[in-house]
């Protein structure tokens, strides 16, 4: 399992999880910031899907995405500093 | 037929004093009565036992098949052998059946030898009168005016000109007779079917009538000769080298170019770097391409297919400024449905578009917006991207070029598949910000596939350069399209750098700085002019205040790159 630390200019707003041998990502919002970034993730898991990784599966519930490998990863994490200025830092 | 000394003589005497008709009726009736010896020599062959047919394996056709015997030779040998197996009338039988059919077989190939040198002759007869008889002109003209790349195989092939050429021009009697007479009968029955179908297409012109060899070696021709085949070669390249382009980035493959196709064809046949002399070229087939080259490379660089001289780019670039298309842009779709409130609205797209990107950059039909992809729209195994044309393509957008009939963008229209709304009640601003973001840069993405589409060579090439000399993939999409072939890579390369420039070019500067130089350069040059320095100072105003931030978060342009192309 890898974790890699979600930052909003200068406050950490949650934590990516990736577990490689089950192919999961699952994304930890701290809880004043999970209501504001959940819907995010969901359209932008959408927009993965329809660009390209079709095999991708989102549990909303729980923010986690299903059939996920390392270029998954990468994906979130450069939608996510384009679009948003939000920063992965291990 | 056996012939010496004065008896050949003799022979050859009366050879020539025969008509090719009385030689022709002569080989028909050699050949008749040969078919009717060998039906009977088959026929006792396969009434052999086993060891009858290879006591004659073994010893007749030895002494047949020897070719340092002379026939007197072989003929004391069969001799020999019907002595040998004169209790065997079977094999006797078959053995004096077998020297008469060989006898006749030499008296066949003699008489074929005779009558060849008179074919030869027709041949060269036909063949000159009828070349002297071709237009090229309409010849050239109605292939080049035709797209059909595979029709002149069916009226006048470039293997049939050649083939007259062969004959004409080469003067190289020697070749055209050591084929055998039946070779010589194809070569002239070809010629007499190349005489009818130019015929029928009206490529014969009666009253002109040049003869060919007359100017062969005349000094001039042969410099004009070189001087054209260096203006084909020239013009094929740039030709090539445009297809080729075409074929890595025009979104589709139907544009053919159909001097591009010929002059292929006459490549493959003749080689233009070989000397001059050995190409055979008909000086007028050579001057009606040449009359066609400069009209086709013409309308090239009028259409912006080739190349164009500093003035007329200038010229290009000028008149590209006084278009003035935004208007003509419609927007369909973009309506809240019940509960909703639009994220991007009509002003939004049109505000982004006219502040953002160069005039020239929008040739654009319609913008249709759509929620759902309908069945019908979805294309099955259409295009590269889904080869196997079972799996139903799911898009966030798409730019469909119309092209005149040289493969030039006329306009192209796009549809987008992002959200556009939200709940009226919801004030989440961030996804705000996301949902407006994201729309705005597939369509900027969209819009980087038509001006890709439009680009001129030069832009093409200096592209091809900047992915050679940086192979970073500025986005994931970039590397998930190389996935798919090398030319879709190349292709959403681009868009993706298009959209990132226009988004946010510090970063694309960034993470490629030939990149951002390539499509800063694009956008100044296209830019229209009394917006051109507006978006230098807001490029740079963006540049700076870039800089500045991550400065004050203490990243270095390093570390920024890392953080955003490192993997886990």
């Amino acid at each position: 399992m890898k974790k890699i630390n979600i930052w909003d200019n200068d406050e950490k707003i949650g934590e990516l999880f990736f577990d490689d041998k089950n192919k999961i990502v699952e994304i930890h919002f701290e809880k004043n910031k999970n209501e504001e970034y959940v819907e995010i993730i969901k359209i932008m898991v959408d927009r993965m899907i329809k660009r390209g990784y079709s095999e991708l599966i989102f549990d909303e519930k729980n923010i986690r995405i299903k059939n996920a490998d390392e270029n998954v990863v990468l994906a979130i994490k450069q939608e996510l500093f384009m679009n948003l200025g939000l920063i992965f830092i291990k | 037929m056996e012939t010496t000394g004065v008896g050949e003589l003799y022979s050859k005497v009366e050879i020539m004093a025969r008509s090719r008709s009385v030689v022709e009726s002569d080989i028909k009736n050699t050949e008749s009565h040969l078919d009717v010896m060998r039906n009977e020599g088959n026929e006792l062959y396969d009434n052999l036992s086993e060891s009858d047919r290879d006591q004659i394996n073994d010893s007749f056709f030895v002494v047949i098949d020897n070719n340092e015997m002379s026939l007197s030779e072989k003929s004391e040998m069969i001799e020999k052998l019907l002595e040998e197996y004169k209790d065997q009338s079977n094999i006797t039988k078959i053995v004096n059946l077998g020297f008469e059919i060989y006898k006749k077989e030499n008296e066949f190939f003699s008489l074929k030898e005779e009558c060849k040198p008179y074919v030869v002759e027709d041949i060269k007869i036909f063949a000159n009168e009828l070349s002297g008889q071709i237009n090229f002109n309409k010849v050239v003209n109605y292939f080049l005016d035709n797209k059909n790349d595979e029709f002149l195989g069916h009226i006048v092939s470039i293997d049939d000109i050649l083939s007259l050429r062969e004959v004409i021009v080469s003067g190289d009697d020697e070749k055209l007779e050591q084929n055998d007479l039946y070779s010589l009968y194809s070569i002239e029955e070809s010629l007499k079917k190349i005489r009818s179908r130019c015929d029928n297409h009206g490529f014969l012109d009666f009253q002109e009538k040049n003869n060919l060899s007359d100017g062969k070696n005349e000094k001039s021709e042969s410099i004009s000769k070189k001087s054209l085949l260096e203006k084909v070669n020239r013009v094929n390249e740039k030709l090539l080298e445009t297809n080729t382009l075409h074929m890595i980035y025009r979104l589709t493959n139907n544009f053919k170019n159909p001097t591009m196709l010929f002059l292929k064809l006459l490549d493959h046949h003749y080689y233009f770097d070989s000397e001059v002399d050995d190409s055979h070229y008909d000086p007028r087939f050579l001057k009606a391409i040449e009359k066609r080259f400069i009209e086709d490379e013409k309308k090239l660089i009028e259409s912006g297919l080739l190349p164009q001289n500093d003035d007329e780019k200038q010229c290009f670039i000028e008149s590209k400024r006084e278009e003035k298309t935004l208007i003509k842009i419609k927007i369909i779709g973009l309506e809240a449905s019940d509960g909703k409130k639009l994220v991007v609205t009509e002003g939004i797209v049109k505000a982004f578009l006219e502040g953002t990107l160069p005039t020239a950059f929008l040739k654009i039909g319609k913008i249709e917006v759509s929620r759902e992809r309908s069945e019908d729209d979805i294309d099955f195994g259409n295009n590269e991207d889904n080869a196997n044309g079972k799996t139903k393509k799911v898009i966030v957008g798409e730019f469909k070029p119309i092209l005149n009939d040289k493969g030039k963008l006329i306009y192209g229209n796009i549809t987008i598949y992002e959200p556009f709304e939200m709940d009226n009640g919801d004030n989440n601003e961030k996804k705000e910000f996301f949902i407006r973001g994201a729309f705005l840069d597939t369509l900027t993405h969209e819009i980087g596939h038509g001006v890709h589409n439009d680009l001129g060579v030069d832009d093409l090439k200096k592209w091809e350069n900047v992915m050679r000399d940086d192979e970073t993939e500025i986005t994931w999409y970039v590397g998930y399209a190389g996935n798919k072939s090398k030319s879709t890579k190349k292709r959403e390369d681009f868009c993706e750098s298009f959209m990132m420039f226009t988004k946010d070019p510090s970063l694309l500067q960034i993470l490629s700085e030939s990149r951002f130089r390539y499509m800063k350069e694009l956008f100044e040059t296209y830019m229209d002019s009394e917006n051109l320095s507006k978006f230098k100072v807001s490029l740079n105003l963006n540049l700076l205040l870039s800089k500045m931030h991550w400065e004050r978060k203490g990243f270095t342009r390093e570390q920024i790159r890392n953080l955003y192309l490192s993997k886990l």
